[in-house]
């Protein structure tokens, strides 16, 4: 009997162990489940993250770079995200807080992007960056790759692209030009990588023999020479600010430029060539410097025939006492009426008079005489940008158009003669045209 | 052991006496009294027969209006007294320089402004007349004479991109040569040498209205004012606006306006100046007489508040 019980207890006990183990075995297998083959380990699905990256700077190529009007060349890149401001000696703000972009019509435009990356893959993967400019009628393409990996630095640069389509063949100030980007990661679909701006200007032609690329130079040129395809077109066309004598605006501070200063003055206009001019403190210039402007816009646009001329009672006249003037208009010859149309026959201010002073550049009575002046001939004609007269035809036209007569400013009293109106003077040149090589 | 002591004390100061001599201490200027402090345009230097005299230039408006202008050139107590009137064709602030001729009486030498060309004119006891170059139409300004040379020849920067010498100005055979590209020039003459100071410029704003800031850069001519060493800074990396110099004991002796202040060179010795707008000097002058070296420039000139300021001190 005790045997019995012994034997009982002891498959219970069995029974009981194996009844555990099973459901041990169960809570095995149901926490092991998918982990495991048949019971083994296993691992999740990974996440796939794609790059994420914007637009952060331009570095131009094939370009002209910009001179800021004497403080210097402005930077690469040209286009900068964090950019607001450019330091050249002093804060120069532009339009849009970003260097001038400068290139000859016909050309590509060209420029490495370089991008942030604002999102880190999962894996190295190729993203796809496109962007496009529109303006007028031209829209500008260019197409390129970057590869941006999970342990890319923060700023990825992709390989110089070029345009689809060159510039047209023609003047321009594009303002803005604008490029906006799209990214495609890996294939997944195009969306806004950013947009960049900055103001373009298109010469006709290179530039010639070395000429910086003064910005004022380039947006006075530029925008009144819009779409301008030849070199006679340019040439009108640019002369239209002056001829007008709208204000004419040094770019790096907005200081108006001017023919003179206003008495008492005038003793402090210096400036004799473009570069002085544009850094004068007063941004106020002689003849020289306006006749250079002209020339230089000229030669911006690879235009090299324009010549300097100076002019004077005669070319061998010299310096010293006796020194010989011509009036620039308007002056009256009042009394007494002229014994000879070529001598000194009135007092200068008594017997002749300033009845009105044709204005300059910027400044409406600039000097009423001088000994000697700078204009500029170009294609046959004569041009005046510091009155902005002109074109004149002759030299005669000119002096007629520009001169009341001549003055002895050295004599005492100071004598006034040679009345322009009296024959033969209209027709008789009283000054040396003399044209200085460029 | 004693013999080992000496060499070593010789060591030592041998090398104190190679070490070159900084002077830290600053010089001071004085002010000079002036009548018109405000109407003063440049001042400068001039060894005559009484000894150094410092001249001052100014315009004075006359009363035929804006065009009636006339060059002034004074000295003396107060810088008033006049030592020359000279009519300007147009007004303007001319380039101008002093020198002594043989007899001891002043010679200038001055731009003057024709409306498109600056034209050069020698002044002395004769009057005005004209340096030809037998080319007209050629434009110049910045005349300095040639310090010590006989002769009183002349530079001067023509068509503002290089330096030229006139050898013999104001004679008939007036002629001009060129020397080298740059914004400023002037030459001091050494024995058989010259020693030739220029600037050329940098970008960036200008002091005033059109004192162009620039780099210093000397080098020696021969006789026919030809370069013939290399280039070197007398002022390494200084931002120079003026600058005047002469020769003294210890070599060329330079004076500068810079972007840091007024600063003196003499030889290897550097020495800077207590003054309290050193961005608004102008017009340096220098001279070497008599064992001390003379000093001048304009402070804040042609404001209510210029002053005409100098010093003085051995070589």
């Amino acid at each position: 009997m005790g045997a019995l019980i012994a034997g009982i207890a002891l498959i219970l006990v069995a029974a009981v162990a194996l009844v555990a183990a099973l459901v041990s075995s169960k809570d095995d297998a149901d926490n092991n489940f998918g982990t495991n083959p048949v019971g083994g380990p296993t691992t999740p699905c990974p996440q796939i993250v794609h790059a994420v990256i914007r637009i952060y700077q331009l570095d131009f190529a094939g370009n002209h770079i910009v001179e800021c009007d004497e403080f210097g060349l402005f930077p690469h890149p040209e286009w900068l995200a964090p950019r607001t401001q450019i330091t050249l000696f002093l804060e120069i703000a532009t339009a849009h807080g970003q260097c001038p972009v400068c290139y000859t019509s016909g050309q590509p435009v060209r420029f490495t992007p370089t991008f942030e990356v604002t999102t880190w893959p999962t894996q190295a993967e190729t993203v796809q960056v496109r962007a496009v400019a529109a303006w007028r009628n031209v829209v500008m393409h260019w197409t390129g790759s970057v590869t941006v990996s999970p342990s890319s630095p923060k700023l990825v640069a992709a390989s110089q692209v070029t345009s689809d389509v060159p510039l047209p063949k023609c003047v321009d100030c594009i303002d803005p030009f604008e490029t906006a980007w799209e990214m495609n990661p890996a294939g997944q679909g195009w969306s806004s990588a950013g947009t960049t701006s900055n103001v373009l200007y298109v010469v006709l032609a290179d530039p010639a023999n070395l000429r910086p690329a003064f910005w004022t130079l380039l947006d006075v040129s530029c925008r009144a020479a819009a779409l301008q395809t030849t070199d006679t077109g340019v040439i009108a066309a640019v002369y239209v600010p002056l001829s007008a004598r709208q204000p004419i605006i040094r770019k790096r501070d907005g200081r108006p430029l001017t023919y003179w200063g206003t008495p008492p003055k005038y003793e402090e206009t210096d400036a004799r060539s473009t570069p002085m001019l544009l850094y004068s403190g007063n941004g106020s210039g002689q003849c020289g410097s306006w006749a250079n402007f002209l020339l230089d816009i000229y030669q911006l646009h690879g235009i090299t025939r324009g010549r300097k001329v100076v002019l004077a009672r005669t070319k061998h006249n010299v310096q010293g006492t006796g020194a010989i003037g011509f009036l620039v208009k308007s002056w009256t010859f009042i009394t007494p009426p002229a014994s000879s149309p070529n001598n000194w026959t009135h007092t200068l201010y008594r017997q002749c008079e300033l009845s009105n002073q044709v204005p300059g550049q910027g400044n409406p009575i600039p000097p009423a005489w001088f000994r000697n002046h700078f204009i500029v001939w170009i294609d046959g004609r004569y041009y005046d940008p510091s009155y902005g007269s002109g074109p004149f035809n002759s030299q005669g036209d000119w002096e007629n158009g520009s001169i009341d007569g001549l003055a002895d400013c050295f004599a005492q009293p100071q004598m006034a003669g040679f009345d322009k109106k009296l024959p033969p003077n209209p027709t008789t040149n009283l000054l040396d045209f003399v044209s200085i090589p460029e | 052991m004693r013999v080992a002591l000496v060499i070593g004390l010789g060591i030592l100061s041998s090398g104190i006496l190679l070490q070159r001599p900084m002077e830290n201490t600053q010089i001071g200027w004085s002010t000079v009294e002036a009548a018109d402090a405000a109407a003063i345009t440049a001042v400068r230097w001039s060894n005559g027969k009484d000894g150094p005299a410092l001249v001052a230039s100014s315009t004075r408006r006359g009363p035929g209006g804006a065009m009636d202008s006339t060059l002034v050139f004074s000295r003396g107590a107060g810088l008033r007294v006049e030592m020359l009137a000279a009519q300007q064709s147009l007004p303007s602030q001319p380039g101008w320089d002093v020198a002594v001729d043989a007899g001891g009486a002043p010679v200038f030498v001055y731009t003057d402004a024709g409306g498109a060309i600056n034209e050069l004119l020698l002044h002395d006891a004769r009057g005005p007349r004209p340096i030809t170059t037998g080319k007209p139409f050629e434009s110049f300004h910045g005349p300095r004479f040639v310090k010590h040379a006989p002769g009183l020849p002349l530079s001067a920067i023509q068509d503002q991109t290089h330096a030229v010498i006139f050898k013999s100005p104001g004679t008939t055979d007036g002629g001009h040569s060129a020397i080298l590209d740059c914004e400023t020039a002037l030459a001091l003459a050494d024995r058989d040498t010259y020693h030739f100071i220029y600037k050329t410029r940098l970008p960036g704003p200008p002091r005033g209205n059109s004192i162009v800031r620039g780099a210093l850069h000397a080098v020696d001519l021969d006789k026919g004012f030809t370069p013939r060493t290399k280039a070197a800074e007398p002022l390494p990396g200084a931002v120079v606006f003026e600058y005047d110099a002469d020769l003294a004991r210890a070599g060329t002796v330079i004076l500068a306006t810079t972007a840091a202040g007024t600063t003196l060179e003499a030889g290897t010795v550097s020495r800077s100046f207590n003054e309290p707008f050193p961005q608004d000097m102008t017009s340096p002058s220098v001279l070497v007489s008599g064992g001390r070296i003379y000093v001048a420039a304009l402070e804040r000139a042609q404001t209510r508040s210029a002053r005409v300021v100098m010093a003085q001190f051995p070589e």
